[in-house]
């Protein structure tokens, strides 16, 4: 009864403090996810919001690496792609390219560009992240701050200024980048921010990536420069979001992925997880009632005498054992051959060899041996030892 | 719901079947011609499942299980339980029985398994050997029902909670009782009984044999037959034989499983019922720091009862036993001369000369006979080589115990104590030996 009762106050006081964690007011998450579904400052749910009226076709996402897009699931779209780094290899930067001359569109938005794509443009982008390494309360205080970067919109007729906190706009472009790109928009300090290949398709760069958060597009000085970027890619044609480069792969990211996207294997797991769970289930049932652990009464003679004998063994008084031992001898000969024992002398030993059927020399032996422990003061380990031999042989102990 | 969910249980065939699916679909993967046949074997093995279940739960209570046993156990020996069970399922099912064994036993892993036609029951037979006295309980009986199929298994709870007392080892005591009466006991223990008495109530003439006391010899009949004859002459009768039984510490040794407490309580129960057999009058008194009870002796014809029930419910603490006490509640409540049969045990001659002023006292009065034991733990110690010189030390030590046991005997012997020195295994037999060894020596 009172054990119930104990469990029913840990339900009630553990209800309790989950109604509290669930109601207290969660503190504003600043790490940049760019994710679509994400409300929180960094996130990039307003980004949906604003292109679904920009585009014909309802936007995709995928988490998958470009070599699987293009290759294994050979995607025909153009493609979005919002991370903190962009860092593509030989096969990938191919790949893309392939992508453009064949007149699709590419947007890639970073804050910081390397690998094989960066070195293609020769392009370098002078980057920072602050705000990784700021606290939230810096990065609020910050967004808040006056100061401000001047970014410059420049394509074609379109051309305008936007004031961006400083925090948005902390990376750049090296301006000495490649002949074949197009310039579209810098900062006050005339470094490029956003920059286009063309061929055939077109191939667009930019280091604002933070635009396309929440915060940026919302923001009433800065949601026009999101918008005239989006504006960029060909309204009419598929527009793919690939959010592989931020977040991974969101979905399918298992250690049994492999197994799951095989239907045998998949069979097997699943038949090996509900026989796992139905052996803990029925094999956990038990056969017959308890039975109490009775530790039965302990003989602990052999440990007494085992402690008994290293205790004399490291006082090591031979003579007094070997005397004991000789007692006990005498006391076997006597009950079991009928001996007087008084006289150790040839006679005993003659009738001692014809009773017990030991040769004479085995008793004789033992015999000398016994009188030499009567007689000595001192008895050594070796006299000892072979005591104990030619008692076994007296006694018929192998 | 839950009563269905109590008696399901899944047998190792179902596991196995689950893990050759599964292995068929690991095939597969390699070979995908196989797939569908994997997938065929899922549904037969549910298939299969379902229907095994269905036939082995549909219909209840199929199976009958009883247990038959003795009212009584008798500690310390082999004593038979009885299991039928039947049952009345129309297709021949395998069964795996578990009995509950009450928890003295400390057995978890006794089950029998077999094959079972609709109808005609089986019967399972098996021993227990207790070695503690009181009350055992035994739990249900659990039959694990299995079609042929043998995927599914139907536990059925049978028989209710039964319980028996174990008793003071009553089979020891018949067994020694036909035995001691047919004067046979001589096959079993050591010394040759004479059962003829020292007294001077004529009985008959008989042929002399080697033991027989020559002064009896019957020199006229020994002319007649030309056989050397002796008078043989009545035993003594309504003698007083009480078994004083140490409680206390050194009393809680025990060997293979039994406590020399239980050795020496089966020994008086036997040893009392052939003193009753033999005419005498059995009585029992137990000590430990105190005298605990007294039950004088008597030979009325319920006296066996008595003493069987007074030995059952000796209950102890191992406490240091008070010789002194005993002596003055002997010398207060038995009057006559008696036999007192003390079992107890020394370990070393110290021990026993710190008792050896009230020993003394007791046998002033009665015939006393000190019942002690030899340590057989020690016996392998002592017949197996040293390998080193620790080993001769520990063998050494080992020897002087039993050497202190032998001077213990010589000591009791010098102040006029007899002394019975027996292995644990054999106290019965040597105690019944030296009973009938004192009373043919007219000794009480």
């Amino acid at each position: 009864m009172g054990d119930r009762k104990f469990v029913i106050a840990l339900v009630v006081l553990l209800g309790i403090y989950i109604a509290y964690e669930l109601n207290k007011p969660q503190p504003e998450d600043w790490s940049i996810t760019y994710y679509h579904q994400s409300t929180e400052p960094f996130g990039a749910q307003a980004l949906e919001a604003l292109m679904a009226p920009l585009f014909d076709d309802e936007i995709e996402h995928v988490y998958k690496s470009v070599y699987e897009i293009y290759v294994e699931d050979s995607l025909d779209a153009n493609s979005l792609i919002i991370a903190n780094a962009i860092g593509f290899g030989k096969e990938d930067t191919d790949l893309l390219l392939e992508q453009v001359a064949s007149g699709k569109t590419v947007f890639l938005s970073a804050l910081a560009f390397g690998g094989v794509l960066a070195d293609t443009f020769d392009l370098q982008t002078s980057f920072e992240d602050p705000i990784g390494i700021k606290t939230p309360e810096q990065v609020e205080s910050d967004l808040a701050g006056e100061t401000k970067v001047q970014i410059t919109f420049n394509e074609g007729a379109k051309s305008f200024l936007v004031d961006y906190p400083n925090l948005g706009a902390t990376s750049s472009f090296e301006p000495k980048a490649s002949d074949s790109l197009e310039v579209l928009a810098t900062n006050d300090e005339n470094r490029p921010v956003l920059v286009r290949y063309q061929n055939n398709g077109q191939l667009i760069m930019g280091t604002l990536p933070l635009a396309f958060t929440n915060y940026f597009t919302l923001l009433e000085e800065t949601t026009s420069f999101t918008e005239a970027q989006l504006l960029l890619i060909p309204q009419d044609e598929p527009l793919v979001r690939n959010q592989y480069y931020q977040l991974g792969r969101l979905e399918s990211d298992t250690p049994l992925r492999v197994l799951l996207s095989n239907q045998s294997l998949r069979w097997a797991t699943y038949i090996l997880l509900v026989a796992i769970l139905i052996f803990f289930v029925f094999q956990s049932k038990r056969q017959q009632r308890i039975i109490p652990i009775i530790t039965p009464l302990a003989n602990l003679t052999l440990e007494f005498v085992q402690t008994l004998g290293r205790l004399y063994y490291k006082q090591s008084n031979h003579n007094n054992l070997s005397h004991k031992r000789v007692l006990y001898w005498k006391e076997f000969v006597r009950t079991h051959y009928n001996l007087n024992t008084q006289y150790l002398n040839e006679d005993f030993i003659n009738e001692l060899s014809r009773k017990s059927g030991k040769n004479e020399a085995t008793v004789a032996s033992l015999v000398g041996l016994v009188n030499t422990i009567e007689n000595q003061n001192e008895i050594s380990d070796s006299i000892l030892l072979k005591f104990e031999k030619n008692l076994n042989e007296f006694y018929g102990i192998e | 719901m839950r009563k269905f969910f109590r008696s399901y249980y899944l047998t190792n065939r179902f596991y196995q079947a689950l893990g050759g699916v599964i292995a068929l679909f690991l095939l597969s993967y390699g070979i995908p011609s196989l797939f569908p046949f994997a997938e065929i074997a899922t549904y037969i093995l549910m298939v299969a499942v379902v229907g095994d279940s269905l036939a082995l739960f549909i219909k209840n209570r199929l199976i009958s299980a009883e247990r038959s046993t003795a009212e009584k156990f008798s500690n310390g020996d082999e004593n038979a339980v009885k299991i039928v069970v039947e049952s009345t399922y129309n297709f021949p099912v395998h069964i795996t029985l578990i009995d509950e064994l009450p928890e003295q036993f400390q057995m978890r892993d006794q089950s029998f398994e077999a094959k079972l036609e609709p109808f005609s029951p089986i019967t399972f037979n098996y021993n227990l050997r207790p070695v503690k006295r009181g009350v055992y309980e035994f739990g249900v009986m659990n039959v694990f029902v299995s079609s042929r199929l043998g995927l599914v298994q139907r536990r059925y709870e049978e028989g209710k909670n039964a319980e028996v007392a174990v008793y003071p080892s009553f089979v020891q005591m018949r067994k020694y009782e036909l035995l001691a009466i047919s004067n046979q006991l001589k096959e079993f223990g050591i010394k040759k009984i004479r059962r003829i008495g020292n007294n001077m109530e004529f009985e008959q003439i008989k042929n002399y044999v080697s033991g027989d006391d020559y002064r009896k010899v019957n020199w006229k009949a020994t002319a007649r037959k030309n056989h050397l004859m002796v008078n043989q002459y009545q035993e003594e009768k309504s003698q007083h034989v009480y078994s004083a039984i140490d409680k206390g510490r050194m009393m809680q040794q025990p060997f293979e499983g039994l406590s020399l407490l239980d050795y020496a309580i089966n020994a008086s129960l036997a040893i009392s019922n052939i003193a009753l057999k033999k005419g005498d009058k059995a009585g029992v008194v137990t000590f430990q720091q105190k005298v605990n009870s007294v039950l004088p002796s008597s030979s009325r014809n319920m006296q066996l009862n008595l003493i069987l029930e007074h030995l059952y419910k000796q209950k102890t603490a191992y406490k240091e036993s008070d010789f002194g006490r005993l002596y003055a509640t002997l010398r207060r409540k038995v009057n006559q001369r008696s036999l007192i049969l003390l079992y107890t045990n020394f370990e070393s001659l110290s021990s026993m000369q710190r008792q050896l002023s009230s020993l003394q006292k007791i046998a002033r009065q009665h015939l006393l006979v000190c019942i002690f034991f030899e340590n057989t733990e020690v016996d392998e110690l002592i017949h197996s080589p040293a390998k080193d010189l620790e080993e001769v030390y520990t063998k050494g030590i080992a020897e002087q115990l039993v050497y202190e046991k032998k001077l213990i005997v010589k000591e009791l012997k010098a102040h006029g104590i007899q002394t019975v020195l027996t292995r644990p295994q054999d106290l019965t037999v040597n105690t019944i030996n030296k009973y009938l060894e004192l009373k043919s020596r007219g000794l009480i």
